[in-house]
């Protein structure tokens, strides 16, 4: 008889493979009474991550270039193109060294992009098909295809020109190739909103044939904004628009919003706007006090130098 | 519409996370939404539930938690309630306020199986 449990069998125990009942191998690797192998997996993740990541890497792509880029936005009809190509040639005769280029965000077309490279400036039209607003990935495509990046390109965004590249490829970029970039999103006073694109600054445009009450209906797009354009001024005697309504319902969602008023028709408020476009140029003073500044500058003027040097070698 | 851009980058940010710690099904996804982050909840539901057939997020139940806008006011020394992120305190006027809520677009996180 088997001594351990007082069976009939005699060995008992000595043969039996052990059994293992193992409470670790459901998907959660535990168990707990009255709870299902169901588990959480903690995310806290931004939903827009991917786009922000994007929108960095342009920032410091824009900076290394010493550009200056610009959002626009606006809903459909407020005259985003029409004063975009009034502000290239006032830049054009005021600013002459000056590099402007431009991306142009439609759905559909390459109507504005056409109208963009009437004026001579290097323009990249973006369309977005079914998409509502321009994204910082595509923004990094087309600011590629403006720079002209046919060199050998380490594709680092910001480029560190360490010392280890060699001096000779430092003409690459041809440094400040542009000045400024105009971004102009799609016409759509919502969606654009969420979307940064590493720009320096949001130009929100409206126009007095639109709504006093616009800043309030569309609160995200006028609180993500530096700038409000109000356009289409000249018409202000034809209309029942009064801006300064507008301005303090803009500033009760963006108590700091600066205002400028323009005609692109008449040219009224242009030098206003050239003004602010030029004034808030990355200053070519060497900045105090900012390590990663003054690290980006020394980085430029390296370039910069190099490129006179290479430009110097071809004379001697 | 941009809330079929947003649902897009879920379903991406979920896909990806099955990479890391794998699993085939989600049962549940849960989001933080705030108030003042310029989405429409229900179209972020509807193009999440659209979007979901034949992928990780297929059946699964989206829980959407609202985050009410708000911020710490230092002058009053307490949270108040905001209608834009901007705004000023609704009873003392100071501005900016501080540690501002309701501006979320997260995903907290996912039951899976």
């Amino acid at each position: 008889m088997c001594t351990v449990c007082g069976c009939s069998s005699l060995e008992h125990g000595a043969s039996a493979p052990p059994q293992t009942i193992h409470f670790g191998q459901g998907p959660a690797g535990t168990s707990l009474p009255g709870v299902s192998q169901t588990r959480t997996v903690t995310l806290e993740r931004n939903i827009l991550d991917a786009n922000n990541r994007f929108a960095e890497q342009n920032r410091s792509h824009f900076k290394s270039h010493g550009v200056r880029a610009l959002n626009l936005l606006s809903s459909p009809g407020s005259g985003k193109t029409t004063l975009l190509c009034k502000t290239l040639q006032e830049l054009k005769t005021t600013t002459p060294t000056t590099r402007v280029s431009v991306i142009e965000g439609d759905q559909q077309t390459s109507l504005d992009a056409e109208r963009i490279h009437a004026t001579g400036f290097p323009v990249v039209q973006v369309n977005t098909g079914k998409g509502c607003h321009l994204d910082a990935r595509m923004v990094a495509e087309a600011f590629s295809k403006l720079h002209s990046h046919d060199h050998t390109h380490d594709l680092t965004p910001g480029h560190s020109r360490g010392s280890s590249i060699p001096l000779k490829s430092l003409t690459w970029h041809q440094v400040r190739d542009t000045d400024l970039l105009f971004i102009e999103n799609v016409g759509n006073l919502v969606c654009p909103a969420l979307w940064d694109l590493g720009e320096e600054a949001k130009v929100v445009i409206l126009s007095v044939t639109e709504g006093e009450d616009k800043p309030l209906k569309y609160p995200d797009m006028f609180q993500k904004a530096d700038l409000l354009l109000l356009n289409k001024i000249d018409l202000l005697p034809h209309v029942d628009f009064d801006p300064d309504r507008a301005l303090a319902f803009a500033r009760r969602i963006n108590p700091d919003l600066a205002c400028l008023q323009v005609s692109a028709t008449t040219g009224e408020g242009m030098t206003a706007w050239v003004d602010w476009l030029l004034q808030k140029k990355p200053s070519t003073e060497s900045p105090k006090g900012d390590p990663i500044a003054l690290v980006q500058r020394i980085e430029i003027l390296e370039a910069e130098l190099a490129a006179a040097r290479t430009a110097l070698e071809e004379y001697i | 519409m941009h809330e079929v851009s947003l649902a897009e980058e879920i379903l991406r940010i979920v896909e990806s996370s099955a990479l890391a710690t794998p699993f085939s099904k989600v049962k549940t996804l849960t989001l933080e939404i705030g108030d003042l982050a310029g989405v429409e909840n229900e179209a972020l539901e509807f193009a999440l539930t659209h979007m979901a057939p034949e992928t990780l997020l297929e059946g699964a139940l989206i829980r959407l938690i609202p985050v009410p806008g708000s911020g710490f006011c230092d002058a009053c020394a307490k949270r108040v309630d905001l209608e834009f992120a901007l705004s000023p305190c609704p009873h003392c006027g100071q501005q900016p306020l501080v540690d501002v809520k309701g501006t979320e677009l997260r995903i907290r996180d996912l039951e899976v199986n």
